[in-house]
C-alpha cells in the first residue's frame, strides 16, 4: 500500500471515531474513555448499546459486541421439511460476532451453586453435566431440575453453551420483542474469562400494573477456547453472577466443529432459549 | 471554554482565540506531534505553524469538532516535516504506519485522490463494523500514533494482546478492502 494514499485516507477517518479514540490525556475536560460500566439511559422500542469487546487475553479467538447497523438484517435458515427450508430475518440489535479457528473443545457443564437448593441437582448421586440447563420445566432442557422445587417459581434461570466457531460467519443476536431497553451493560474480566453482563428489560403492555419485566444476561467468553456460557434469567444479576461464577466446566475430549450447514445466527433470548 | 465559545472567539478574529484553543487542546495537539517528531524544535515551530494555520482557516470554515480539526491539521503538518526528515524513518508514527500500509498489499501504484477517497471510505465502513475497543485500539494506535505498548495500558491489556488484536485488525481491515472490490 502507498503510504501516501493511507496517510491521506486515514485524515478522513470520521470525527465521531477521533473523538472516541482520544486517548485520555488528550480529552481535557473529558470523562476517561471506557469505564468498565456503562449506564445509559433507557431509549424505548430500541437498543442502544455499541460495545466493542475484544479478547483480553491472547486466545485464539476474539468477540465482538456490537449495536446491528441500520437496516442490517439477520437471517435465520430453518428446515420446514427435507429438502424445504425457510429463512426469517430479523433487525439486527445487539450483536456478537466471534472470530477464530473452525473447531472448538467440546464441553460440558453443572452449576455448583443454585438458589435456595442444590441438593435438587446431586440427590440422585448421579454425576450430571449439562450442555443446557434450565431451572424451569421445559422440553427443550436436557438438564432440568427433575424434582421442580416450589422455591423457583419465577426464579428462572437458563444456562447454555455455544461455540464461537459456530458463528464463523454468523452471529448470536440479543433479541426480544420490542419495546426493549438495555439499561446497563458490563464488561470486566474473570480469570480466564471475558465477562459481558447485559441488564434490560421491557415494557410488559398485558400487566394491569404495567410493571415491565427485567431480564439480566451473563455472557461469559473463553478466547482460548472459544467457548461461550451463557447464563440469562430474571433472577437478578447477583444470582446470576453467583450461579456463573460457580460454573464447573470439563471437556468432553470431543470437538465442535463449523459447519456451514449449520444455524450460524442464533438468538439469546430469556425464555426463548 | 467550550468549542463554539472558542469558535466564536476566531470569528470575531479575538487574539484570545488562539490562547483559548492552546489552553484547552494545547496538550493533545503537543502529544500528537511529539510523536511525529521528537525533536524538539522541530515540533515547536510545527505548533506554531498549526496555529497559524488554524488561525487562517477559521473562518471560513467553522468545524463541527474542534479536537478531530486540529489535530488533522498537526498530523498532517508534522508528517510533511517528517517526510523530509531523513530520521523520520526511526520514529513510531511512521513506523505505525508503515505496519499499517505493508499489511495492505499491492500498494505501490501512484497516488491518487480517487484512490485516497475510496480507501477513506472503506476505512471508516471497517471502523463502523469493528467493536468500539477495537476501533479505539486501532486509531490509537494508527491515527494518534501511540506505541503499542502506551495503546494497549491505555485499554488496560497486555502489549501481547494488542499485538494479536492488531494484527487480527490488519487482517480484518485487508478483508473488508478485498471484500469491497479495492484494488489491492
Amino acid at each position: 500500500m502507498n503510504r501516501n494514499v493511507l496517510i491521506r485516507a486515514l485524515n478522513e477517518v470520521d470525527e465521531e471515531y477521533l473523538l472516541q479514540a482520544a486517548p485520555e490525556e488528550f480529552s481535557a475536560g473529558r470523562s476517561k474513555a471506557l469505564p468498565r460500566r456503562w449506564a445509559m439511559p433507557p431509549l424505548a422500542a430500541c437498543l442502544v448499546l455499541a460495545l466493542g469487546i475484544s479478547a483480553m487475553a491472547a486466545g485464539l479467538f476474539t468477540m465482538g459486541l456490537r449495536q446491528g447497523e441500520p437496516g442490517e438484517k439477520m437471517g435465520i435458515e430453518f428446515t420446514l421439511r427435507p429438502g424445504v427450508t425457510d429463512t426469517v430475518e430479523w433487525d439486527a440489535k445487539l450483536v456478537m460476532d466471534f472470530d477464530g479457528p473452525e473447531e472448538c473443545p467440546e464441553v460440558l457443564f453443572r452449576p455448583a451453586w443454585l438458589p435456595y437448593d442444590t441438593r435438587l441437582l446431586n440427590d440422585d448421586g448421579s454425576d450430571k453435566w449439562f450442555r443446557y440447563f434450565s431451572t424451569e420445566n421445559t422440553d427443550l432442557s436436557e438438564g432440568r431440575l427433575d424434582t421442580q422445587s416450589d422455591d423457583y417459581q419465577g426464579v428462572t434461570c437458563q444456562i447454555e453453551v455455544k461455540y464461537a466457531c459456530q458463528y464463523k460467519d454468523g452471529a448470536l443476536l440479543l433479541s426480544y420483542s420490542d419495546p426493549v431497553k438495555v439499561s446497563e451493560a458490563v464488561w470486566e474480566e474473570w480469570p480466564g474469562w471475558e465477562i459481558h453482563e447485559i441488564h434490560a428489560h421491557r415494557d410488559n403492555p398485558w400487566r394491569e400494573d404495567h410493571r415491565g419485566e427485567e431480564y439480566f444476561y451473563i455472557i461469559m467468553f473463553q478466547p482460548e477456547d472459544g467457548i461461550i456460557l451463557i447464563v440469562r434469567g430474571q433472577s437478578g444479576m447477583e444470582t446470576l453472577e453467583h450461579i456463573a461464577r460457580e460454573l464447573q466446566i470439563q471437556k468432553t475430549g470431543e470437538t465442535v466443529r463449523y459447519s456451514p450447514d449449520s444455524f450460524t445466527t442464533q438468538f439469546i433470548d430469556v425464555g426463548i432459549g | 471554554m467550550d468549542d463554539e465559545m472558542i469558535l466564536d472567539l476566531f470569528y470575531e478574529r479575538s487574539e484570545q482565540a488562539v490562547d483559548a484553543l492552546k489552553e484547552k487542546y494545547g496538550g493533545v495537539l503537543r502529544s500528537v506531534i511529539v510523536g511525529i517528531l521528537p525533536d524538539k524544535r522541530d515540533a515547536e515551530e510545527c505548533i506554531s505553524d498549526v496555529y497559524f494555520a488554524v488561525w487562517n482557516t477559521v473562518p471560513p470554515q467553522r468545524p463541527k469538532a474542534l479536537l478531530p480539526f486540529l489535530c488533522r491539521i498537526g498530523r498532517n503538518a508534522a508528517l510533511d516535516k517528517a517526510r523530509s526528515n531523513s530520521a523520520a524513518k526511526r520514529n513510531g508514527r511512521l513506523l505505525a504506519i508503515d505496519e499499517l500500509a505493508e499489511a495492505i498489499p499491492g500498494g505501490d501504484s501512484p497516488e491518487s485522490e480517487t484512490d485516497a477517497r475510496e480507501l477513506a471510505r472503506l476505512i471508516n465502513l471497517f471502523l463502523s463494523r469493528c467493536g468500539e475497543r477495537d476501533r479505539i485500539l486501532f486509531l490509537r494506535r494508527y491515527w494518534y500514533g501511540q506505541s503499542v505498548e502506551t495503546a494497549a495500558r491505555s485499554l488496560g491489556i497486555s502489549a501481547n494482546a494488542a499485538c494479536v488484536r492488531l494484527h487480527r485488525l490488519r487482517e480484518k481491515l485487508r478483508k473488508t478492502l478485498k471484500k469491497e472490490g479495492y484494488s489491492l
